[in-house]
This record gives C-alpha cells, structure tokens and sequence, in this order.
C-alpha cells in the first residue's frame, strides 16, 4: 500500500476529436478527478514525437501513476502499444500505467448535460474508476541481481554442439556435460574452446535464472558447475528398429529400394512400385524426405508409378513443401494409412501359374476400408522416432513435459526455445525436433536466448512478486507444486513460502491456490478488484 | 440492478470482449451483450478464488462467468486448468447451500473470438432467466 498518496496524471488521446470536450478541467463536470490530478493531452499518441512529448511532461509534473484513454472509436491495440512506449520513455514501469477501459456502448444519451457531449459520461465513468485503481497501486522498487556470465548445455549430441557453436560464437563461453562415456563428440567436430565432461550425470539444479548451480555426479566424484543460463538438449533413447518382413521376396529395407528396383527385369507393362512409411513406429521429417526423394527418382523411371504410403506426410520444414509439390506433380500416388500394413506375397492368378509381386493390405485411413495394392517391390522403413525424454532429467530440473514426455509443454505461447523456467531452454529431440535443419535453425535462436538474457550483465527485477503472509502459511507446499514457473519456494528462517521475483510471472495462480488465503499479489490485490466491481451503475 | 460479473483473463478474453464494441462484428446483439456483464480484469484466470466468487453473488450479482484461454494454451501454462477446477468447487459449494450452481460459469476463448464472448453471455443470461429461486443474499439487518 502505498505511504503518500501518488501523483497521478491522465493522458488524453483525442486522434478522432471525440475527447476534445474533455481537453480543459472545467469540462469534467460536477465530479472533478480529484485535487492534484494531472490532465495532459495529445491529438495522436501513435506519432513518436508526440509520444517523446507527452514522456517529458509526465516527467517534469514528477507523475508517479498515468492512465490513458483514448476516443471510443481508437485501435485498443493502437492505445496498447503507445502506452508501453510512453511508460519506457517517462520511465514508469508497466504496473504504473494503466489504459481505461472502453465503455459499453449506451443505445441512449442520458439527455441531462444539455449542451455537452453526453456520450462522453460512460468514458468518463470509465477513467475516474481507473483512477481510483491507479491510486491503490503500490509502487515497486527494482533491483539489479548479479548474473553469471556462462552458459552450460546438457548433452553431446548433434543439437547440443550446435547450441554450444552458436554460443561461443555470441563470445559466451560455455561447457558441454554429456551423460554417456563416448559421444557424437566424436564425429562432429567439438567447438574451439568449449569443454565437454563425458560420463557426467546431471544430479540436480540450483539457484536462479542468471545464477544457477548444476550439480553433476562423475566417476571422480561429485561436481558443480555455475551458469547463468541452460540450454537442454538431452536428446532421446535410441529407438527400437523394428523390423519388416524382409524375409518375404519383394519386401526390401528402405536403403536397398533403388538397387532393387534397377534389378528389376523391365516389363511391357510397366511396374508398381511402394515405398512403405510408418510400418511399425512413427516417423519424424527426415524419413518423410528421403521417401519423397526416392520417390520422385524411381517415379522419373519409365514405366514406373510408385506409391507412397504413410500415416503422414511430415513437411512442416521449408524445403519439405516444395519437394512434397514436385513429388504429386510426377504422379506419385500418396496414401495414408492407420498404421496396420500387411504385406504378402502376391497369390498366384490362376492354378498353375507362378505367382509374382506383393500384395499389401491396409486400410486406407480417409475412406476408412480396407484396401490392396499389388506391386512388384515395397520399401519399407524401419526407423522410427522416440518421443519420451528422460524423465529423472526433467524432474531433476524441474521442466515440465507434454503428454508424449518430451521437455516442452505443447502449447503455442512457449517459443520454441523456450521452457517453463525462465533461463532454462530446450533443443533438439528432447523436445520432439529430430529434423536435423531445423534443429541446427532452433539450437541458434537458443543461443540468442541465452544472450539476449546474460549479455546486459545484471538482471533487472521489479519487486512486484506476490507476498506469503508468514502467520497464514502452513508451509502446505501448495503454491511451490502449483506454481508453473518453479518461482515459489520454501523460506526456511520465515518459516513460509516465498516468491523469487526474478523467476515470477505474476500469473496469480499461487493466490488462487493458497488455501490458507496467505498471498496477494500486491498489483491485482483484492482492493483492485473489489474496485473494479466497484461502480455497478449500468 | 446488478449486472452479471465476468471475471475476464485480460490476455484473451478481454480483448474478445472489447472486440463487442465499436467495429464489426458488433451488432445490436453484441452491444447488448457488453452492456449486460460487468468487466473485472485479472493477470490469468487462475487467479479466481472461490470466496470471490461467492463475494460477487453475495453482493447481488445475480451470476458470475470466468473467462480464461483455450484449454492447454493459457499463457501462463496453467491457469485455466486449475480456474475449472475451483469453479467445479465454486458450483458444488454452491449446489450443497440450496443454491443455483448455473451462477458461477467458466468458459474459454481466445483474443478473437468476439462472436463467442456474445454466446457466452447470451447463454449464460437464458440460463439466470431460467432459474426460479431468488437471487442469493446475504440476509439479515
């Protein structure tokens, strides 16, 4: 709560000159704002200058508190973003400044202010309430926490070295902690200056975004390492090869379909060939390339139709949508099947004729029936993608995982890069991305990150985070489970639970959660929203 | 008269309820829409309490929406899971007092959705109309 009552100024932006009534105080009608309040105007606020003007004012008024509105008919979106200028040139943080809400549209004028714009009532409604909320706003000091300037990256593989390039290219150095004795470290070539611990297993993780500790377990013993952010990219178990019919004439692995095919004695009539996707596992884009390449080889052949079938064509990636393109232009018949494939060999026509070919059944998965498709040879592949992460790591680090167990939370407003720990972010396989361009595109806006995070040097927090009345918490543990950023812990000399605002995302699910009502947040307290409710005149 | 209170997640479902005024697809019907919920603006719909919920309808609101994100896309990755739940809580509570538990409602929507805001309220103000029972108050001196 704040000590001394706070200056508070309302900016009016009258780009479509339905506020221009409002520009002078004596406008405001029998209610004024209240004593001390500053009114300040601007015919466009989306104009830089008049954004850089409207700052300096604010400023040499010493306004502590600013709520905007804007003409009924502006772009809320527009408002949005001239507001979070304005608060960065006049130095306020977000929690200062607030944009009033648009009123209702009322169907009727009340008619009683003969003479003025009448249509301005709800508006006004509408800032003396914003007021009001911007005056029960406390202020929040900031602080600048220490960063440490390093990075660690979890895992030897493919995504992690290229993470680890990219990092000591931005001039961060970095160390590499791989689990296994031996490494992919072995074929791609490590980084110049940057260390990679073999046989280290990550045992824990402390600290904070900008400060953590990594406590490592090593065959000489346990090991910490210190850094300011981590980039995971544990990659996946190796998966099961399962294997295909290969014993049945026609039915070749994937990698021998064109040196088959080219032994293939050439027929009048030309040849059907398959190529066969999704046999036993899932596959991931890379199996989708090398089929679709292959098929738009073998269907080049004269006298060849190949037919490709699959669960899905994976070609979410830029150059997989051109190819897949080129391959129905050739003519390749593409067939999507639910996973149940059965090849055989093909039966004789008639008594005493030699059988030739295959036979594969499947059911086709858009028309829903069963189907046969005669060819002479079938490729099939046999790799399939693991999804499942390893799970001791993710509860080690306190990442939470999809519903296929893999390090990300399958939802739209994580960037790629991104987890549900501030400072902690996730590449490659673990989190579901095998396809190898687009991991090397992913392990660099990791390292971006990681820069963009550490390079300022400190942190800066706005100690806005929600406060643990210590007489109500029983130490239940509630809000440190229910918290999705790993931001609330124990405080063991308080004896409650504490927030780190450094981590924090004043969501406000720990207020919802506390069962002892022990935590507020002091920006969305209960006396803001009561005051939201406040005025209940339609 | 008291106007039904929306608890709205200020990262979609208020932007979809000011979608309502001023430019298309407001119409007469959204207009009403608007004019008949009360806004109350909050970081995330997980921040709802019960005994907020309760407070609205003690004070003579006669029902209460919270609005949050799509399902599995709450910005701050679990907000809206966890405001179902207490709103499911909110109703039995509700249910085991004698009361209404059609009161309290919890729906989702994204930032665009505009036209689902007005369906939202428009079901929600045919269910109030439905019920028979007195709003609930606190009674007493």
């Amino acid at each position: 709560m704040p000590g001394k009552t706070a200056r508070i100024g309302v900016a009016l932006c009258s780009c479509g000159g339905q506020l221009r009534p409002l520009f002078a105080q004596a406008d405001w009608g029998k209610r004024p704002l209240g004593p001390g309040i500053r009114v300040l105007r601007a015919d466009n606020l989306c104009l830089p200058a008049e954004q850089a003007a409207l700052a300096r004012s604010v400023k040499s008024a010493g306004l502590e508190r600013l709520v905007l509105a804007g003409c009924p008919s502006s772009s809320r979106d527009g408002l949005r973003r001239a507001l979070a200028r304005l608060a960065r040139l006049a130095g306020l943080p977000a929690s200062a400044v607030s944009l009033a809400p648009r009123p209702p549209r009322s169907p009727r004028p009340t008619g009683r202010r003969r003479g003025r714009d009448a249509s301005l009532q709800p508006l006004l409604r509408e800032i003396r309430r914003a007021v009001a909320i911007a005056a029960l706003m406390p202020s929040f000091p900031t602080r600048r926490l220490p960063l440490t300037r390093s990075a660690v990256v979890i895992g030897a593989g493919p995504a992690g070295l290229h993470a680890a390039a990219a990092l000591r290219e931005l001039g961060l150095p970095v160390t590499v902690v791989e689990r296994q004795a031996d490494t992919a470290a072995e074929t791609l070539a490590t980084p110049r200056d940057v260390e990679v611990l073999t046989d280290a297993r990550v045992a824990a993780l402390e600290g904070r975004v900008g400060a953590f500790t990594l406590q490592l377990a090593t065959p000489a013993g346990p090991r910490r390492l210190e850094a300011g952010a981590v980039v995971v990219a544990a990659g996946v178990p190796a998966p099961d090869r399962r294997e295909a019919p290969y014993a049945i004439p026609g039915v070749v692995p994937l990698e021998e379909l064109l040196a088959a095919a080219a032994a293939l004695p050439r027929l009048r009539e030309g040849r059907d060939l398959a190529i066969v996707l999704d046999y036993a596992l899932e596959e991931g884009k890379a199996s989708s390339e090398w089929a679709l390449r292959l098929a738009l080889e073998l269907q080049g052949q004269e006298g060849t139709q190949v037919h490709l079938l699959c669960r899905d064509l994976r070609v979410a990636a830029l150059p997989l949508e051109g190819l897949y393109d080129r391959v129905r232009e050739a003519g390749v018949d593409i067939v999507k099947h639910d996973g149940s494939v059965e090849l055989r060999p093909a039966q004789a026509p008639a008594a005493g004729e030699a059988a030739s070919g295959l036979e594969i059944r499947y059911t086709d998965s858009l028309l829903g029936a069963r189907a046969l498709l005669r060819c002479a040879l079938a490729g099939v592949s046999r790799y399939g993608v693991r999804a499942a992460a390893d799970a001791d790591l993710a509860a080690a680090l306190g990442l939470s995982t999809d519903g296929l167990g893999q390090l990300q939370e399958n939802n739209l407003h994580l960037a790629p890069e991104a987890t549900n720990r501030p400072g902690l972010f996730v590449v490659g396989s673990c989190r579901g991305q095998h396809y190898l361009p687009q991991v090397q595109a992913e392990a660099r806006a990791a390292a971006l990150a990681v820069h963009r995070l550490l390079s300022p040097g400190f942190l800066p927090v706005e100690l806005s985070s929600p406060t643990v009345d210590p007489d109500k918490c029983a130490l239940c543990l509630t809000c440190v489970r229910a918290c999705p950023y790993k931001a609330m812990v124990v405080d063991a000399q308080n004896e409650a639970a504490k927030s780190l605002p450094e981590a924090c995302q004043r969501c406000g699910i720990c207020v919802g959660e506390c069962p002892a009502r022990a935590i507020q947040l002091p920006a969305w307290s209960d006396a803001v929203l009561f005051a939201q409710l406040a005025d209940g005149r339609p | 008269m008291k106007k039904i209170v929306a608890f709205v997640c200020e990262n979609s479902a208020l932007k979809a309820a000011e979608q309502t005024v001023g430019a298309p697809p407001a119409g007469a019907q959204a207009a009403r829409a608007r004019d008949a919920v009360q806004l109350v603006r909050l970081p995330c719909s997980g921040k709802i309490e019960v005994g907020l919920l309760l407070k609205c309808l003690e004070q003579g609101h006669p029902g209460v929406l919270v609005l949050g994100c799509p399902l599995d896309n709450c910005k701050f990755l679990k907000g809206n899971l966890r405001a179902r739940k207490r709103v499911e809580q909110t109703r039995k509570l509700l249910q085991e007092a004698g009361l209404a538990p059609e009161r309290v409602h919890i729906d989702f929507l994204s930032s665009v959705d505009g036209h689902k805001f007005v369906d939202i309220v428009q079901g929600m103000r045919e269910r109030l109309a439905a019920l028979q029972a007195p709003r609930p108050r606190r009674s007493g001196p």
